[in-house]
Parts: structure tokens; sequence; C-alpha cells
């Protein structure tokens, strides 16, 4: 059985292209300047408006405060910027990769279907583009770590956190037109005899995984409005987050649970001809009991959830 | 400030160092390959906004490391809390390894929670699986005294988790009798 920490070949080689692109940037471009905060410089200026203070009285404090939160905003952005500017080359990088492939497919030198997969890659990194860019204004406006929690407040009246659940909806919609292409290729090879009709199993199970991710993602939204309309409490919000979360681990448990049962069915009718051994039905075996032990742990999690919702606040 | 980096020089190094790199960021996010490949390339899109000016570390592989673990501390402080089994999470069990996604993730949070100290001794016993004897060896203490500081740090883990709903783990009294830290837990590969 093959480790489960060794990377995929396809990520090591679409890294090492990457690098490569990047290195070749910089000798094309020079390398991308920034000035990094300098939080020894910022630690100089405080101590002597706080010296500065204590002598002078009440005014200079004030204005050691704002410098100390001028200060920590200065350094949250900086930090936010760099990722964002990592976020932007790794999106060009995926961009690039795309267009690379997309000739390919066009001079008939790869199938239509192997754009696919670069195409989400991009999706997901124009994503996390967007959240970045949102993360970086709210940072802006609040001067600390943007918050995620449902229940997180308004920032200067903006509600970043519906936001960002707005745009975290894009790959998993992408994700899912592309999964119910391959289910339709998946059911006619299958009828060809081509394939086995586990794949298509398989791929059933993906698509149900990625509906429940999207109608968690919804619930999520409702949650928040109903929040921000003063219809729930912050506690309440984040129970219904929790219960909507340990609902989505349950209905995305149900279709692995039922390929690995056709699997260890498949396994076994291999075995009794021959052309497996005990180890693979041991392991398929396995691994139908630990999902079988992970949908007990999902159904406990939602019992502990919903009996906590409903005790009297 | 050194001149360009020779390109053969950082693909050579990419080459030698992207499967332990791999390895040690998929072991501590419990096999999860999508979330160890995009921590992976962040940790290396900072090493190529570093080694230009700096050039390639004399040991690359410790360096990528190090910064592989700041990226999964950050990562795991911005996860939001979720609810836990305490059955899935038992810190004193044997055979426990954090060895999925979900269990990985719980660790984690907790772990990114914690003094770096107590957090690098849990991260060498549950994540790199080494027994107390390695431990001791690697850090030149005596085994007992890394069974001591295992128990502290177990117990700082334990109430560290115990914020997350659902939870009920209990922490043990220091140098209670709760079958003592195994002097070579049973970690097979």
């Amino acid at each position: 059985m093959q480790d489960p920490h060794t990377p995929r070949d396809g990520f090591v080689e679409r890294l090492e292209w990457q690098i490569s692109s990047e290195l070749r940037r910089r000798h094309r471009t020079g390398p991308a300047t920034w000035l990094p905060a300098s939080p020894v410089k910022a630690a100089a200026v405080i101590a002597f408006l706080v010296i500065v203070s204590m002598a002078a009285g009440g005014a200079a404090v004030a204005a050691a405060v704002q410098a100390q939160n001028d200060a920590r905003r200065d350094a949250l952005t900086s930090g936010y910027e760099q990722r964002l500017e990592l976020a932007r080359r790794r999106l060009v990088a995926a961009q690039t990769h795309m267009q690379v492939l997309d000739r390919e497919v066009k001079l008939g030198l790869l199938p239509p279907d192997r754009l696919s997969e670069p195409q989400l890659n991009v999706t997901e990194a124009e994503q996390s583009v967007k959240v970045l860019e949102l993360q970086l204004q709210e940072v802006r406006l609040s001067a600390r770590e943007p918050l995620s929690e449902i229940s997180a407040p308004l920032v200067s009246g903006r509600d970043f956190v519906l936001e960002r659940l707005q745009i975290e909806r894009l790959a998993p919609e992408l994700a899912l037109v592309v999964e119910r292409v391959r289910l339709k290729d998946g059911q006619a090879r299958v009828r060809v005899g081509v394939a086995p009709a586990i794949e298509v199993a398989e791929i059933e199970a993906r698509i149900s995984e990625l509906e429940s991710a999207i109608s968690g993602l919804q619930r999520k939204l409702d949650i928040r409005r109903q929040f921000v309309a003063g219809q729930i409490t912050a506690a309440q919000a984040d129970l219904r987050v929790l219960e909507s979360a340990a609902e989505h681990r349950l209905r995305a448990l149900e279709p692995k649970i039922a390929v690995a049962r056709t699997k260890v069915a498949a396994e076994e009718s291999r075995f009794n001809v021959g052309l497996t051994t005990r180890v693979e039905v041991a392991a398929a075996r396995l691994r139908l009991s630990e999902l079988e032990s992970e949908l007990a742990k999902a159904q406990l999690d939602l019992a502990l959830i919903r009996k906590k919702i409903n005790e009297p606040s | 400030m050194s001149g360009s980096l020779p390109d053969e020089d950082v693909i050579r190094t990419y080459r030698d160092t992207i499967r332990p790199l791999y390895a040690y960021v998929s072991r501590r996010v419990g096999g999860d390959h999508g979330l160890a490949e995009d921590l992976v390339q962040e940790t290396w899109m900072r090493a190529l906004d570093t080694w230009p000016s700096r050039g390639v570390p004399r040991d690359p592989a410790a360096w990528l490391m190090r910064v592989a673990r700041n990226t999964l501390v950050s990562h795991f402080r911005r996860l939001p809390p979720q609810p836990i089994d305490p059955a899935s999470i038992d810190l004193e069990a044997e055979r426990f390894t954090p060895d999925t996604p979900d269990a990985a993730a719980i660790v984690g949070w907790g772990l990114a929670r914690m003094r770096r100290s107590h957090a690098e001794l849990l991260e060498a016993f549950y994540f790199e699986e080494k027994s107390v004897r390695e431990i001791a060896a690697a850090r030149r203490l005596s085994e007992r005294a890394v069974e001591g500081r295992l128990r502290r740090a177990r117990n700082k883990l334990k109430k560290v988790l115990n914020r997350l709903p659902g939870s009920r783990l209990t922490a043990h009294a220091p140098g209670g009798s709760e079958g003592t830290p195994h002097a070579g837990p049973t970690h097979t590969s």
C-alpha cells in the first residue's frame, strides 16, 4: 500500500514547473520589492513616545496609544499584503499552466478533459486571491486579524464574513460541474464495459460531497443573515454552524460507506477466484470499518451539538 | 547582498527536499493531500522570496521544515474550532496517532495554541512517532525527564482541547498512576 505521506507525482511536477517559471520571471523583471515592516524601528518610536508622554502628560499618552495601534495595523497589513502577493503569483502560475495545456488540447495533443483539473486550480487560486483581498480590506479598517466566526461583528458597517462565504462557493460549484461531466463520461464507459461500476460510484460519492458542501455554505450564509438581522444570538449562530458542519460530515460519509461496501464485495469476489490476496481484502474491510466508525462519531457529535442548542439559555 | 541565485541550485534543492518536506507536512495534516500541497507550495513561495537575497541556506531541508512548521501553525490558528468526540482523541492510548485529517486538525489546532517547546515535544511523539528513548537521545535528557515533560505537555494539550464543544478530556495529575507513558511506544511503520 502506498505511503499516504508521499506526494502525488502531478503535484511534484507542477510545483517544480511553478518554481522554474517564477525563477525565470525574476531574471526577466527583477525581484518584487517591498519593504517589510521593521518591528525594531516601530518599538523604538513607541518607546520614545512613551518617555515623552510621561514628561508631558495625557495628550502624549493618547498619541502613544494611537502610534501603537497604527504600528499594529501596519504590521498586520504588511503580513496580509505578502500573503496576497503569494496568492497572486500562484494564480498567475495556474493560469499560465492552463494556457499551456489549452494550446496542447487545441493542437490535438491532449484530450479536452485534461483541462478540468487545471481550470479548477485556476478557480481555487482566484478564490484565494479574492478572500485575501477582503481580509486585507478588513485589516485596514479594523487594525486586527480578520474574524471568520459566523457571529463576528460588522466592520465599519460592512459584512466581511458574508462576502467571504459568497466567494467560497465558487470553487465547489465549478468542481460540481466538472464532476457531473465526468459522471456522464463514466456512465458511458461502464455501459460499453471499459470501466468498472465502482468508478461511477466514486464519482457519485464525490458529487454528493460537493452538493453537501455547497448546501453547507448556503446554510452558513442563511445563519449569518439571521444573526446580522438580530433574529438569533451569537451563541445560537455558532452552534447552528457546528450543527450544519456535523450534518455535512454525515451526508459526506454515507456515499463513501456505500463505495467502501462495494469495494469489499469486489475484493472478496476477486479473492474467491484467486485474483487478489487476503491483505487487499483485509485492507478494504478495514477502510469500511474506519468509515463506519467515523459515521458513529459524526452522529454522536451531532447529538451533542443538538443537545446544546436545545438547552435553555 | 548576494547576486542572482543559480536556477539549477534551487531546482536541485527542490528535488532533494520535496519528498521529506511533503512527508513532514502531510503527517501533521493527517494525510490530507490538498491541504499538504497548499502548505508545501506556500513554504516554497516563501523560500523564493528569501533565498535570492540570502542565498540557498546551508541546510535547506531544515530551513524549509522550520518555515513549513510556522506555516502550519498559522493555518491551524486561523481554523475555527470544531466539535470533538473525546473517544477519537485519546492522547494516552498506546496506539493513538492523529493520522486522519480530522484528528490531525484537532491536535494541530491545540498545538498551535501552546508554547512552542511543549508543542514540538508532542509533535515528535505523535507525528514523527519517535519513542521516548529517541527523544531523550536527541535532546540529551534522561528518559524519565522526557516522560515527565510529555505528561505535562499532554495535560496542557487536553486543557486547550477542552475549550472545544463536546470535549470531555480529563487531565491526569503529574506523577499519577495513569499507566506511565511507555518508554517505547508501539509506533509501527
